[in-house]
Order: structure tokens, then C-alpha cells, then sequence
């Protein structure tokens, strides 16, 4: 896949120059410096050799087949460019050209109408608005490939990177130099008219150079595909992504930048989650975590050794790592026994295992050694700080030795400036990853631990139950004929039922005298609610009461709540109010969706009340989800002690909230047309007990799914 | 010559409405119609002429010539001097005889309350009625009971001369109601219901064209979007997501935000939106314009901040009028629809 693009034999520069200034001159000349070994071909009319290669006047004069085109002509021409690759054969071109999509509407008109031409003609794009692309190894063809701009070639290594801008780019590859952190691949796809993220994750899942795949990412355009292949790829090798415009300023800066809206931040937290995306916060942390998973295989379990030349880093290190959700191990008796042979008596033979700050490097490698041999192990994370005995150079190379060792993971925080940098170099080198705090390392080893609860969980099987899908179509259409989106209460639980949920009676009533009427035959007490698709929030305007107890109050609240609803909303059309079986006991959850401008339906769940309102204490789930992920969300929220049952109360239905959520998970994903959903609340009874949903709120889009996706197709192109 | 004075008991009724889609019906079947409204309450400038902006329109639509003093004799504002009930009277008799010359069917527009406004100069509806000989129809909005009260104070006052009513801007669910309580009373009495027309959609909502015209908007990208309908108007000053959760609820909308806003003008933009109105003069981003050209919708850019925007908006709809030649069409439509208007016709005595 996209071989083309990373092995070429042959690559031909469309605006190659002669000045040394112009990009045209020196992507021509990384192509020369960065090893390529390929045929490569200049082109410029006005230009007989640069470089020292033979310059064609235009693409078709070359007589041999390319395999690959960049392009570096101004925007107008490019166009131009690209049909002539196709007419060539070329199947594959990078275009670096700015003018695009950034530059204003006739750059938003030239990439529509490129995206078209690409498509149609076959000609795959990376760009345009880019810096290009680097291969440090291409097994095939034997030669590297830096068809880029960047000012340096990067060092060879296991991690590909593909970001989504081209300045950072550049920062983060002069900073890898810098670091001595290798790269097999490095793509900046700028635009993305054509290759993006999900493309690269296809063609480097089962890419042997690359063992590690690293991302920055502004938004995903088409995030359930995203979700698919990532949670494949994910299995096979690390994948980790930042994301940008994580905040409310954040996503609008991002969407002036791109045009879309971005998702929300809980659906990409979500998405990642479920699709085993390990997710960094900062540039820092993306090279943290990338360096840690390329250096070093992942923990079988979550208990690490800490193994130091001073007790207060040590004591630090501990804190980060039960912080970063990490165990520090319980050494056993065997390994202490062996520690206390060959330390001195001053020494901590527990974890943290201090060797003491007059350790030298043979007694560093000693104790690291003895803590890695321990069964209860899992990790280390070994920490040095320059003492005056310190041997920091030899102490890294026994470090890596013992590293070198063991398939445990052995990630260090070689603490210091002048002193440590021959020995973090040392570290470097041996591929033992090493952090000047310990907050850091820990971060990665935590991140390296939950990695390996994503492989070693199953997939989230997806069931779903027989509904009758005729019954929701009925509801949707009846309402769009009436022009509206909103769905009533009656409406809303109409297809609701369908999915197997439970709400108490009700009826509705169009006078105080067929209100106590039904009243009297439910049952006392009653709920009543004011009923009107113009009024969504009844309990603000005080449109809802509970235990109505006799026929005589069924009746007066029936007209108190009319009054009401005039009086606060005199437009507002009022059918009448309903009423409502009151469900006693029980504790009160909230279910609810919203369509996700990226990833589609992202279901919501907390418990009701303040709970959600004041604390916001929620978890999210992109939909379709299986059971697994039904149970985390209620596992995740912080209040979730209260369904368990807290204080000698009874546990809470559990079962029935993982149906519950389960049956709106498939509800949303067979129909994408409904845009919000709120059960709110669903009152869940003791375990065994059920669940009943009281009240919900349904919105849909003005048109049918099938419009939608018509639309969604028109918008891609 | 029939003379028919289409009034109400209150103003924004749908008099000039009415008057309009009578006058073209009467047209097509082929009659001579003059039209003119004896009291003016809103001058508006047409060249030199002060003229009242619903009858200029009304005339427009009808294609008469008559000139702007004839078509509204007597104009009151508060800015305009009072003028003496003789002199209004003679005005209008003036007026009248030269409107209405060579017409089989003389239109008179009501303006306001037919039992209140005018009173003053000695132009309230029911004087007009008597002193120019018409037969009067009232329009009225009703929504329960209580609106019979003013229907049955006209008749008291009318008398034979009130041929009828139109119920206008019945809501669904007013209706039963209305037909249940409402309507038997005043047949009772023997007030004839031409009919009961309920709202609509389109003529309750201005277009775009309208919105950028009132606001004094520059267009940024318009195309056919220019003549959606509005029925909502969403001012978008929250975060994104309650934006989007809001959005998704408010259908045929105009969403008012700043123009730095971004993540509100795309989620207005991912649901149903009619137009944007980008106040304070910033200027959206190109992405979010090509987005918008794309889904065709149109924005509207403003000098004026959110709040001078919204009264501007606010000004306009609360005495939301036809003004479309589209919407009239689609009135007459809604008209015979609902309204009986064969029994109108004979009941005044048109010609069949």
C-alpha cells in the first residue's frame, strides 16, 4: 500500500530549480543527499541542468516510467501537473505546493476540483500544503528516500511519524537530531486532499521498519473508519496520537483552520480509548511515550521496582508512579535475601531499592539486576542522581547490559545536567529510554502497561436484540411531516419501547376532568407534566409535579399547569398535560447520545441529579459499544459506589443499566438520524429489579438518514 | 360599485393581507378593483411622497396607479401634525372619488382596532364604514374565548354592515376549541364565519432577503438561500457543544453570532439553518464562507453588535407583514383553502 510513496525506483521533481533558495532546489537536493538511489528527474522548462542531473522540460519528455511525482510548481499550475502524472502513469505525487484549501475561497475551489481530478484519474495525493515525505530505510529498493523540504535528514530508527502540520514537523525532526530518536518513516500530509491518517495507519500496519506509529492529528475526517483501522492496527503495534484543540479555544482555532467542526473532546477520548490509541497530552509526552514503546516492549503487569542512588528521588518516583496508576512491586523474600548479600546494611532492600548514594556502577548493576530477577516484577524504572562516587557512564552501560538482558521493560531517569550526558547518551545508544524526571518515565511506563491491558483484552463483541425498526421509521416521518424534530414524550417513548424499554403508565389528558379521570384508574400518586413539543426543559417552567394524591388535586393541577405554561410561554402549543404513574425508589441514572460532528453517536451515562449537573461526573462511549464497554462506563464515573451499593444500602439493578445503554448504543447506530437522545432520568431498581425509563427527549435531523448520507457524500467531494 | 372595508379589533390581523389576496382574486374573475386605506399609520417615503408603506404595497401588488395622496388621504404618526375631523372627512371623500372611479369593487384597509383607532380625527373604522356606504369584514386573530368579546362589540356597532369573519392565525391547538366554543357563540348571534385559517408556516416567517434588508447586512454568499424562510432566531454566544445540542433542536433558523465565533457558525452551519448574521463586522473565516456556499446557506454580515441586531430583528418580526410577491401567491393559495370565499363573494353581492 502506497508503496509508490516510500519505495519509488523512480521520482520525478515537477519545479525543481536552479536557485538555492527556492523549495524546488532543495527538495531536488535532499532527494540527492538523503541516499536515494532511483532514477530522478528534474523538471523545468526553463532549466538545462541543476544539480548536476539532466533537466526535462516537461513530465511527458521523460522516455522511462516513474514511479513517483513531487510537485513544487505554483498552485495555479498544479492541477495541470497532476493530470499530466496521470497521463504518464504515475500513480502516486506529493504535492508540496501551498495555495490550497489555506489560502482563501480559490484555494478551497483548486483542492475541491484537485480532490476531483485525483479520484477520477487515479493518482493517489499526499498534500498538498506539505512538507513531504522521508524514508530513512526502504527495504525494496535498498536506498532512503527524503522527497521533503525539511531543513536535515532524520536518523533511521523504528518509529513513523505523520503529522498534520508541516511547521511542527520541521520542529520535531531537528529536535529528533538533536535527541539521537530515529525515525522509518515521516509523513506531512499538510491538506490531506487524499492520504490521510487512516491510510498511513493501513500502510504501516504491516510496514517491518516500523514498530511504533506516532500521529498529530487536528481532526479525523471520517472518525468510525478512523475507529476501525486503528483498532486493528492498534493490536499490531503501538499507536500514539496527539491531538490538538482539546480545549473550547483549542477546537476553534481549529476549526477556522480546517473548516470543520471539531469533535467533541470526550468523543475523542472515547474513540481512542475504545479503538487502543494511546493518547499523549503534549509534544513531550507523544516523544516519551514514543521513545519508551520503541526502545522497549511492554509489561506483562503494572508492579515496578524502583532502583535508585538516593532516597528522596526514589521516594518521588514512587509517588509518580502510583499516580500514573501504577503498583510499586512487593519484593520477595528470595531477592532480598540475595540484595542484603551485596549491599551495605544501610541500604533500603525494599522497593524503592536504595543502593545508597556512595553506590558505584558495579553495585548499581547488582541491585538492578537482583530487582529484575524477582517474579513480582514487572518494570523497572531506575534512577541515578551524580554523587560524588557516581560513576554515570559506567553505571549506564551496566544498566544497559542488564537491560539488554531481560525481556522485562527498563526505563531510567539518569537525574542531571553536564554530568549525566556522556551516560545518557549511553543509554540512548542501548536503546534504555531514559527521562530527566521521574513524572515522565512513570507516564510511560503507565502508558506502556495500559497498552498491554489493550492487547491482552478481548474484543468488545457487539450484540444487539430484535427490534421492530418499522415503528421508529413511522414516528420520525410522522413528525418530519409536521415539520419537526423534536419528538414528544409520547413520540420518544414510543421508540423506545421498541428497544425494549420499560416506562411507567401515563395518559394524556385534555381537561382537569379526564385528568383525575385517569388519575383515578393509574392509581394514586400520580406524576403530571405539561405536554407540548415546544417546551423541552418542563421542569423549568415549572410544568412538572409529583405525588398528586386525590382526584380533586389531579384537577387543579391540571389547570395550575396550563396557567403556567401560558403564562412563561404564550406561544407555546399545549396538548395537554400528562399523567404518570409515580415510580417509587429506586436510584435515578441518566442516559443520553449526541451525534458527533466526527465520530458519529457518543453515548453518555451518570448518575441523575446533581451528579451530572454540578459534578459533570460522566463517561462517554463512541456507539456501537459491547458489553465490556457498557459495564467500564459505569465502572468509570466517580459516583458509580452508589449503584454498588454504599452505606449498607441495596446494590443497584447493574444489569439492567448495561442493557439499557447497550439497546441506546444500537438504537443511534441503526438510526443515524436521530441527533440527541436524553433518558432522564431512568430509575434502576435493586439488582434484579429493572430498570424504567420516566421521561425522554428524542431530536432527529430534518431529513431522512438516506438525505444525510447523500449529504455526507457531497460533502466529501 | 360595492364597497367592502376589510378591519379588525386589533392591529397585525392580516388586514392587508386580506385585502391583497381579495383584490387579485377579484381581479382574475375579472373586475374593476380600487383599493385605498383612508388612515395611514405608517408613512414611509416613495420619491417626494409620503405615502402609507402597506397600502403602497397592496397597490403595487394590484397594479393601480392610483396616486399616493388618493391611496392613503389621512397619514398619523407621531411626528406628523394632528389634523381637524373635518378636514380628514374631506380628504378622504376627495380621495375616495378619485380611487374608486370606473371600479366595480372598492377595497378600504383597516388600520388598527376598527372601534378604536382614527377615533380622534373622526376616521375609526366603523365611521369610515358608515360615511363611504361599506360593507365590512373582519379579520381577527383568535386564539380562545375571549376574542369573541371584541367580535361581538363590533357587530354591535356594524350591525347589518358586518357581513362576516375570517379567523386568522388559529394555532392546532386552538383549534378545537375555537370550533367548539368560539365559533357556535357567534353564530348564535349571527355572525357568519367565512373561515378559520390556520397559522403557516411561510407566512409567518420573513425570508433571508427580508432579514438582510431590515438588518442593513452586507451578503457575503447568498444564491437561492436569499429566499429560505425564518422562523427562528438563535443567538449563538455559548460553547460549542450546548450550540450544537440547541441547533439540532431549532429548526428554519437565523443564527447571530459574532464573526470570530467559528465553532458556533460551523454548528449552525451541521444543522437546519437558514442563514447566519456575523455581527460586528468580522469577517468569518474563508473555510467557514466555503462551507456555508456549500451548504448554500447565507451570511449576512452586520457593522452592528448581537444586542442593536437583535432589536432590529426583534422590530421586524413583531409586526412581521407580507411583503413578498412569493408570499402572496402562496396567501391566496392558503386563502382558498380555508376560507369559503364563494360565500364571501355572494354575501358582499359580487357578480358571480
Amino acid at each position: 500500500m502506497l508503496e509508490h510513496f516510500f519505495t519509488p525506483s523512480s521520482v520525478a521533481v515537477i519545479g525543481a530549480s536552479t536557485n538555492p533558495e527556492k523549495v524546488g532546489h532543495q527538495v531536488l537536493a535532499n532527494l540527492l543527499q538523503g541516499g536515494f538511489k532511483g532514477r530522478l528527474y528534474p523538471v523545468n522548462p526553463r532549466a538545462e541542468e541543476i544539480l548536476g542531473l539532466r533537466v526535462y522540460p516537461e513530465l511527458t519528455a521523460i522516455e522511462e516510467p516513474v514511479d513517483l511525482a513531487v510537485i513544487v510548481v505554483p498552485a495555479v499550475a498544479v492541477l495541470g501537473v497532476v493530470e499530466q502524472c496521470a497521463e504518464k502513469g504515475i500513480d502516486s505525487a506529493i504535492i508540496i505546493s501551498a495555495g490550497f484549501k489555506e489560502a482563501g475561497p480559490e484555494g478551497i475551489e483548486r483542492e475541491r476540483r484537485l480532490a476531483e481530478l485525483a479520484r477520477n484519474r487515479g493518482v493517489r495525493i499526499v498534500g498538498p500544503n506539505c512538507l513531504g515525505i522521508i524514508s530513512t530505510v526502504a527495504e525494496k529498493s535498498g536506498s532512503a528516500l527524503n522527497a521533503s523540504f525539511a531543513p536535515g535528514m532524520p536518523h533511521y530508527g523504528n518509529i513513523a511519524l505523520m503529522s498534520q502540520s508541516g511547521a511542527l514537523a520541521t520542529a520535531l525532526i531537528d529536535w529528533s537530531l538533536q535527541q539521537n530518536i530515529g525515525f522509518s518513516k515521516f509523513v506531512s500530509f499538510g491538506n490531506g486532499v487524499d492520504v490521510g491518517v487512516v491510510d498511513l495507519l493501513r500502510a504501516w500496519e504491516e510496514d517491518e521498519d516500523t514498530s511504533v506509529i506516532v500521529a498529530y492529528v487536528e481532526g479525523l475526517p471520517d472518525g468510525p473508519e478512523f475507529m476501525r483501522v486503528a483498532k486493528r492496527v492498534s493490536r499490531k503495534k503501538p499507536v500514539i496520537i496527539i491531538k490538538s484543540g482539546s480545549t473550547q479555544a483549542g477546537a476553534r482555532a481549529i476549526s477556522s483552520h480546517t473548516g470543520s467542526l471539531a469533535g467533541s473532546e470526550q468523543a475523542y477520548t472515547a474513540a481512542f480509548l475504545q479503538s487502543g490509541v494511546i493518547r499523549a497530552h503534549s509534544v513531550e509526552e507523544l516523544f516519551d511515550f514514543a521513545v519508551a514503546f520503541a526502545y522497549q516492549g511492554p509489561p506483562r503487569g503494572r508492579q515496578v521496582a524502583v532502583v535508585t542512588n538516593a532516597g528522596g528521588p526514589g521516594i518521588m518516583a514512587t509517588d509518580a508512579l502510583e499516580r500514573a496508576g501504577l503498583r510499586l512491586a512487593t519484593i520477595s523474600q528470595e531477592t532480598v535475601e540475595r540484595l542484603r548479600e551485596g549491599l551495605p546494611p544501610a541500604s533500603n532492600f525494599y522497593n524503592p531499592i536504595d543502593a545508597l548514594g556512595d553506590a558505584d556502577a558495579e553495585r548499581y548493576r547488582f541491585a538492578a539486576e537482583m530487582a529484575l530477577k524477582d517474579e513480582n516484577v514487572d518494570a523497572m524504572l531506575a534512577l541515578l542522581t551524580p554523587q560524588s562516587v557516581t560513576e554515570p557512564k559506567q553505571t549506564a552501560e551496566n544498566l544497559a547490559a542488564v537491560a539488554a538482558a531481560t525481556d522485562k521493560p527498563v526505563l531510567a531517569s539518569f537525574m542531571g545536567g553536564e554530568a549525566m550526558a556522556e551516560a545518557q547518551r549511553v543509554l540512548g545508544a542501548n536503546r534504555v529510554p531514559n527521562y530527566p524526571y521521574p513524572e515522565r518515565a512513570a507516564a510511560a511506563l503507565s502508558a506502556m502497561a495500559d497498552y498491554q491491558q489493550w492487547l491482552q483484552e478481548p474484543e468488545d463483541e457487539i450484540r444487539t436484540i430484535q427490534v421492530d425498526g418499522a415503528v421508529v421509521e413511522a414516528v420520525f416521518a410522522a413528525a418530519r411531516r409536521e415539520g419537526r424534530v423534536n419528538l414528544g414524550e409520547t413520540e420518544s417513548r414510543e421508540v423506545l419501547s421498541a428497544y425494549g424499554f420499560k416506562f411507567p403508565r401515563n395518559e394524556l389528558a385534555r381537561t382537569p376532568e379526564e385528568a383525575a379521570e385517569i388519575a383515578q384508574k393509574i392509581g394514586f400518586p400520580v406524576v403530571m407534566k405539561i405536554v407540548s413539543p415546544d417546551i423541552l426543559h418542563k421542569s423549568d417552567i415549572g410544568g412538572v409535579r409529583l405525588g398528586i394524591q386525590d382526584a380533586q388535586q389531579a384537577q387543579d393541577v391540571f389547570e395550575l399547569l396550563m396557567l403556567r405554561a401560558k403564562r412563561f410561554m404564550p406561544d407555546a402549543d399545549l396538548q395537554g398535560v400528562s399523567v404518570q404513574q409515580m415510580v417509587k425508589g429506586g436510584r435515578e441514572v441518566i442516559i443520553g447520545t449526541s451525534r458527533d460532528p466526527q465520530f458519529g453517536p457518543v453515548v453518555m451515562f451518570g448518575l441523575g441529579g446533581i451528579y451530572v449537573e454540578v459534578l459533570k461526573d460522566v463517561s462517554f462511549r463512541v456507539a456501537p459499544f459491547g458489553e465490556r464497554h457498557a459495564r467500564k462506563m459505569i465502572e468509570e464515573i466517580r459516583s458509580a459506589g452508589l449503584l454498588w451499593g454504599a452505606r449498607g444500602e441495596q446494590p443497584s439493578d447493574i444489569d439492567a443499566i448495561v442493557d439499557s445503554l447497550l439497546a441506546v448504543s444500537q438504537l443511534v447506530t441503526e438510526h443515524p438520524d436521530i441527533v440527541e437522545l436524553d433518558i432522564n432520568p431512568l430509575k434502576v431498581a435493586e439488582a434484579g429489579g429493572g430498570a424504567v425509563a420516566v421521561d425522554a427527549r428524542i431530536t432527529i435531523t430534518e431529513t431522512p438518514p438516506e438525505d444525510e448520507r447523500a449529504r455526507g457524500r457531497q460533502d466529501a467531494s | 360599485m360595492i364597497v367592502v372595508y376589510v378591519g379588525s379589533t386589533e392591529p397585525y390581523s392580516g388586514k392587508t393581507l386580506t385585502c391583497t389576496v381579495l383584490g387579485i382574486r377579484w381581479q382574475r374573475q375579472g373586475q374593476q378593483v380600487g383599493y385605498m386605506r383612508p388612515l395611514g399609520v405608517m408613512p414611509t417615503r416613495i420619491g417626494e411622497e409620503l405615502v402609507d408603506e402597506d397600502a403602497a404595497f397592496v397597490a403595487r401588488q394590484l397594479g393601480l396607479e392610483t396616486a399616493g395622496r388618493d391611496l392613503c388621504p389621512v397619514l398619523l404618526s407621531p411626528d406628523l401634525c394632528h389634523i381637524d375631523p373635518a378636514t380628514a372627512r374631506k380628504r378622504l371623500e376627495k380621495s375616495f372619488a378619485a380611487a374608486s372611479a370606473g371600479k366595480e369593487v372598492m377595497l378600504l384597509n383597516g388600520t388598527g382596532s376598527l372601534l378604536t383607532r382614527g377615533t380622534a380625527v373622526g376616521l375609526d373604522g366603523v365611521s369610515v364604514v358608515k360615511m363611504l356606504d361599506a360593507k365590512a369584514v373582519l379579520v381577527t386573530r383568535c386564539t380562545s374565548f375571549l376574542d369573541g368579546d371584541s367580535i361581538i362589540a363590533a357587530q354591535r356597532q356594524l350591525g347589518d354592515r358586518l357581513t362576516g369573519v375570517i379567523l386568522n392565525r388559529v394555532t392546532d391547538s386552538a383549534r378545537q376549541h375555537v370550533e367548539e366554543h368560539v365559533i357556535p357563540c357567534l353564530r348564535d348571534r349571527g355572525i357568519t364565519i367565512f373561515g378559520l385559517l390556520p397559522e403557516d408556516t411561510v407566512l409567518h416567517s420573513v425570508t433571508v432577503r427580508e432579514v438582510a434588508e431590515a438588518t442593513g447586512a452586507e451578503v457575503m454568499c447568498g444564491g437561492d438561500g436569499m429566499d429560505g424562510l425564518v422562523e427562528n432566531f438563535v443567538v449563538g454566544a455559548m460553547g460549542v457543544e450546548g450550540a450544537l445540542r440547541y441547533f439540532r433542536r431549532t429548526t428554519r433558523k437565523c443564527v447571530i453570532t459574532g464573526g470570530d465565533r467559528s465553532d458556533i457558525q460551523l454548528a449552525a452551519l451541521e444543522t437546519p439553518t437558514e442563514c447566519l448574521i456575523l455581527t460586528g463586522g468580522m469577517r468569518p473565516s474563508h473555510t467557514v464562507l466555503a462551507r456555508a456556499q456549500e451548504r448554500n446557506v447565507p451570511v449576512l454580515l452586520v457593522p452592528q453588535d448581537t444586542l442593536s441586531t437583535v432589536s432590529v430583528i426583534d422590530e421586524m418580526t413583531g409586526k412581521l407583514r407580507v411583503r413578498e410577491p412569493s408570499k402572496v401567491e402562496h396567501a391566496l393559495q392558503h386563502f382558498e383553502r380555508h376560507v369559503d370565499l364563494d360565500l364571501l363573494d355572494r354575501t358582499l353581492g359580487l357578480k358571480q
